[in-house]
């Protein structure tokens, strides 16, 4: 009798394969953490957002229009720029340009595969970082051999005039935030807890600079209501409405002979129990740039009524009946026209969105358009 | 042979993990790159050939942003002019296009928003 001999995966097979894997992701990760170093921070991603007289940063050959120059910030210590895809058909003259405020600066951009004055594959350089707001550019010239024709410094796949090729950069806004914080430092207010109270009801705010001692007086439409308040975290201030008539009134902060910039609008409430506004409908439902619309619902004061919209407050709006508020719309400072990426004129309903905010509270929201 | 199990189950965790490591890998990196934004709108403008408002965000979390109607989320209190507080979620680059007949140009550009709130803006 002949023994068989079954190749079945034994335990210890599949306990070898998982323990392989597990240590082959670990390695990856950790190569992959040591190796991106910072935050994508590059700019121009599109063929057409390079200026005439640069080169594109994209490879235009590839079906995918990757990029072939990019660049990672880390915050603004220092900035990574990667050149070329790693093909070995791709040549980077070892040779570039950066610029940072102005002023153009030759760069040496390394690799693990040079011949002469050319880098094959992919070239590297680590540079000084930009400071938020800044915006870095930098220079390479990549050649690529397509179907034996070398095409050099490309703008688009004919390739007919080689040029620089331009790749630009600033902070993500998330590094930018973490460089120019406030802080504790600008007296600022940012926006309240709630919008409407009554006298005797506490209101927080939340901003920033405000002192952690009990020295911060209340501003109501520039009357000092309320001293000594204190935070404890810098950013957050408990205020009281103060026994005023009911009305919106702008309230700011002050500390010693600072007060904050802007102010915002809290409402202080009849305390009739009369019921929020309520929006039911809007007409016309679309219409032009400048044109009159009317807000149809219940709840709406005889005057003071808000229109809080996507761009902007329409203030102090009367409401003869209670359940109409008519108003002029247009908050933008030019004529909006809209048009496709091929210059062509293309009609677009812009959406506005509308709530409603008087001494009985705020509203729901609702849409019209405005046909641009 | 509950030690072989527990093992079993071990590894069959650091697997899943593995997996899940591995598989992070593969998406673009440049596609999760995620950027917050939170501070007040200072100054908006329209791009004629995208459709989108730019906006320059002041500090803490500072940029400029693009909010498109088409594609932003956009929560309470709805308004993103200046003086309003933003806060809110953007990824990924986007130029603005300005009509400069016959053509678009570009007019910078900024992170595209994918949602924001705001505050009411002012008094």
């Amino acid at each position: 009798m002949t023994p068989t001999i079954k190749k079945t995966l034994q335990p210890k097979h599949f306990y070898s394969l998982v323990i392989f894997v597990f240590l082959f992701s670990a390695v990856s990760f950790l190569v992959n953490v040591v190796a991106s170093v910072g935050t994508p921070c590059h700019t121009v991603t599109t063929p057409d957002a390079t200026p005439s007289t640069f080169g594109s940063p994209l490879n235009f050959f590839s079906g995918a229009n990757e990029l072939l120059i990019s660049v990672n910030c880390d915050g603004s210590n220092a900035t990574h720029i990667e050149v070329g895809s790693g093909a070995p058909t791709q040549y980077i003259y070892m040779y570039g340009y950066r610029k940072v405020n102005g002023k153009w600066t030759r760069t040496t951009f390394t690799g693990s595969t040079v011949t002469g004055v050319w880098i094959i594959g992919k070239g590297g350089v680590t540079i000084e970082g930009v400071q938020s707001g800044e915006t870095g550019q930098v220079l390479a010239y990549i050649c690529q051999n397509i179907q034996n024709t070398w095409k050099c410094g490309c703008s688009d796949t004919a390739c007919l005039t080689p040029k620089w090729q331009l790749q630009e950069y600033q902070l993500p806004a998330s590094s930018a935030g973490s460089t120019n914080s406030n802080g504790d430092g600008i007296l600022d207010v940012h926006y309240p807890s709630k919008y409407l109270g009554l006298p005797g009801d506490t209101v927080t705010l939340v901003g920033s600079g405000f002192e952690k001692g009990p020295v911060s007086k209340i501003l109501w439409n520039g009357e000092v209501q309320e001293t000594g308040v204190s935070s404890e975290t810098g950013t957050a201030l408990t205020i009281t409405i103060p026994n005023l008539p009911p009305g919106k009134y702008e309230v700011k902060v002050k500390e010693g002979n600072v007060v904050s910039e802007y102010g915002m609008g809290i409402w202080i409430g009849t305390g009739d129990n009369s019921p929020a506004p309520t929006i039911t409908s809007i007409s016309p439902e679309s219409g032009l740039q400048g044109g009159t619309f009317t807000v149809h619902g219940t709840g709406f004061t005889k005057e003071n009524n808000d229109a809080i919209t996507t761009y902007g407050i329409v203030r102090g709006l009367p409401s003869e009946d209670g359940k109409s508020i008519t108003f002029t719309y247009d908050p933008f400072d030019e004529k909006l026209v809209s048009y496709n990426e091929n210059a062509e004129r293309t009609e677009y309903a812009l959406p506005v969105n509308v709530t409603i905010m008087n001494t009985s509270g705020q509203s729901n929201m609702k849409i019209f358009n405005l046909n641009i | 042979m509950k030690k072989i199990t527990a093992l079993r189950h071990l590894l069959i965790t650091a697997l899943f993990v593995s997996c899940v490591v591995l598989g992070s890998f593969v998406v673009p990196k440049t596609t999760l790159a995620l950027f917050l934004e939170g501070g007040r709108s200072q100054e908006a403008s329209f791009c004629s050939c995208s459709v989108c408002f730019k906006i320059e965000v002041g500090s803490p979390k500072s940029g400029t942003f693009m909010y498109c109607p088409w594609f932003t989320r956009l929560y309470a209190h709805y308004n993103i002019f200046p003086n309003a507080w933003q806060l809110g979620k953007a990824y990924t680059y986007m130029t603005c296009l300005q009509i400069s007949y016959p053509y678009c140009r570009t007019d910078g550009g900024g992170y595209l928003l994918t949602m924001t709130g705001t505050s009411h803006g002012g008094f």
